[in-house]
């Protein structure tokens, strides 16, 4: 496979060799390289890489940009421009075939709007660059894999790439990102984020829809928690959540039954294990509202409750006691419950429960198999206990 | 600068020759200087020399690219270090690491083995430990609310390109953490005598269990480990 790739190092070009040692094809993790060379192509196809990687270069040389024999850059499928001293690259539009662009370590301010012409792009790495943002027409990109951004001055997050579905990584570490738009959940192909090291507050509830996420990075942030929609990232390995104002996480999260690694240290965690506190008791309307819920369709209630009283009854939350039926409104209780996860880690998880005598041995609230003539009884009980408060 | 001469310099034909120190040269010489000698209990005889000689050839060889780059495999996931065997020689193993933006490692010991590390790109930020008194496992019945205690931190250290550190366990345990967000990092390891199995501690409770080091490339072909 190897004696297909034909190689340009222009290194050895430049007077001074650096190096006595030989250039390898393969360069690193981040290349696609690798995946390319696995796949069999008929004997005219080849691949070749224009390696410019450390010459002290502040633009493009021209020789590599017009069209002349080997250097012809539409002969290049990957372009390797990473440690030089760029400050503009509008040049790489002549370099109209690559799909693996790595611009990393240089001194962009901004990557040229002229870098939609690279339709068949699939792998951009601009790692420590000087970038605040992405220009607009880079949601022309539409073969974006795999983006890297990391260590820029992004102050938002960049929003060419919800235009980008078949995005599987996409690395934003180290900038100055405030805030997670919706729009995350739409790049559903995902199986690596990286957000660590920036200003996050709180993750945005849609990050449940990338049900392909298996590495979830959002370290060295200030969130203080998170949605519980992540129990929902049944493919997720890693979750990585060190260095942040955490203090107990969603319970759903013992359910993903691939996660291995949960990083946790640098967070104000819950220390001990925390009794049920209620602050106030339920009111009235609570009450009865939580012994009618149930029954809200059997009672015929929507014919003879006004509709602001149905939403209310429609609003309640299920006890997270598995055995308890019961439901609560505003009035619950948190309870935070110390778990032991892959069977090394003591995670404390907030639940809400319905009532504070509420437990798996005793819930609070328990139906009967069969709701028969029982039931009568049952209600009557029920509404009596309620109307006398 | 008075009194002092200028001189011309002759240099020999082979000092011409020699260009940096590679990496292909560092590990020849350590086929050829570094053997393992053991005797009749099977204890390394010989390690005072092969700790000296170790230092000596990894302090010497400065990192660039076109030499390690070609063992340099990491996880095309970005969930684990991955290590990659770069040659074996009588009672020792060289590795190179390759870590993942944010990654940190287990609290570990080295089974009795000394163990150098060098920095070839990136950095790592050691966090040493005091050593528990008695070893607790996890999941044994002793290993519960009561006996769990926090680990002591007796020292950090960063390291940068070309530092050379060394480890063993009566200096204690460490972890390795690539801390930065936007960049990997890649290690050389020198480990003797060679070990396979160490013991990994939890910071939070001391519990220990044991960890089992494979290869996910040798030579820089995969290995089966490679991609899961």
């Amino acid at each position: 496979m190897w004696s297909r790739v034909q190689y340009v190092n222009i290194f050895s070009m430049f007077a001074g060799q650096k190096s006595n040692d030989k250039r390898p094809e393969v360069y690193d993790s981040d290349h696609s390289l690798g995946e390319e060379h696995d796949e069999p192509g008929t004997s005219n196809s080849y691949f070749s890489e224009l390696n410019l990687q450390e010459l002290d270069l502040d633009v493009i040389p021209e020789r590599y940009v017009q069209e002349q024999g080997l250097y012809t850059p539409l002969n290049f499928t990957a372009l390797n421009l990473s440690k030089n001293r760029l400050l503009c690259a509008r040049e790489i539009r002549a370099f109209k075939n690559v799909t693996f662009l790595d611009l990393s370590n240089n001194q962009l301010v901004e990557l040229p709007k002229e870098i939609s012409a690279l339709r068949s792009i699939r792998t951009l790495i601009a790692r420590n660059n000087l970038l605040e943002e992405l220009p607009g027409t880079m949601a022309a990109l539409v073969e974006m894999e795999s983006l890297n951004l990391a260590g820029n001055r992004l102050t938002a997050f960049p929003t060419p790439c919800l235009n980008m579905p078949r995005l599987r990584q996409l690395q934003l570490g180290a900038n100055e990102i405030p805030e997670i738009p919706h729009g995350i959940g739409s790049l559903v192909s995902l199986e690596l984020l990286y957000l660590g090291g920036n200003r996050l507050v709180e993750i945005p509830a849609t990050i449940g829809l990338l049900g392909l996420l298996s590495n979830l990075n959002l370290s060295d942030n200030l969130l203080e928690s998170l949605p519980s929609t992540v129990a929902e990232l049944q493919e997720l390995e890693i979750l990585s959540l060190h260095n942040n104002r955490i203090r107990t996480l969603p319970t759903g999260i013992v359910k993903l039954r691939n996660l291995a690694q949960l990083t946790l240290r640098g967070n104000p965690l819950v220390a001990q294990f925390v009794s049920n506190f209620q602050l106030e008791p339920p009111k009235l309307k609570e009450l009865a509202g939580r012994a009618l819920q149930r029954k809200l369709e059997r009672w015929r209630l929507r014919e003879i409750l006004p509709r602001e009283l149905i939403e209310y009854l429609k609003s309640a939350n299920q006890c997270v006691n598995p055995k308890c039926k019961g439901v609560y409104f505003e009035a619950c209780v948190e309870h935070v419950k110390f778990v032991d996860f892959c069977g090394k880690y003591r995670v404390p998880l907030l639940e809400f429960l319905c009532s504070p005598r509420c437990s798996s041995s005793a819930p609070a609230c328990v139906t009967s198999s069969s709701d028969t003539e029982d039931e009568g009884e049952e209600r009557e009980k029920m509404m009596r206990k309620v109307l006398l408060g | 600068m008075g009194g002092w001469m200028s001189k011309e310099v002759v240099n020999a034909p082979e000092q011409q020759q020699m260009g940096p120190y590679t990496f292909d040269q560092l590990v020849k010489d350590l086929h050829n200087e570094l053997r393992g000698d053991r005797d009749e209990h099977g204890n390394v005889k010989n390690e005072e020399k092969m700790l000296k000689i170790g230092r000596r050839l990894l302090e010497r060889y400065m990192s660039q690219e076109g030499g390690w780059r070609k063992y340099a495999f990491g996880d095309p996931k970005k969930i684990k270090y991955y290590r990659n065997m770069v040659a074996q020689g009588k009672g020792w193993y060289l590795l190179v690491l390759v870590w993942p933006e944010g990654l940190q490692s287990a609290i570990h010991g080295h089974s009795n083995a000394n163990c150098f590390v060098k920095m070839l790109d990136g950095e790592l930020l050691e966090r040493r430990y005091d050593t528990p008194e008695s070893l607790v496992f996890e999941g044994k019945p002793e290993a519960n609310g009561d006996s769990a205690k926090v680990m002591r931190l007796i020292g950090e250290n960063r390291y940068t390109k070309n530092n050379v550190s060394y480890m063993s366990d009566d200096q204690g345990l460490h972890s390795m953490n690539n801390d930065s967000n936007s960049n990997e990092a890649i290690s050389l390891h020198l480990y003797f005598p060679a070990f396979t199995q160490c013991l990994c501690f939890d910071e939070e409770t001391s519990f220990v269990h044991e960890g089992t080091m494979v290869w996910h490339t040798v030579g820089g072909v995969k290995t089966e480990h490679f991609g899961n």
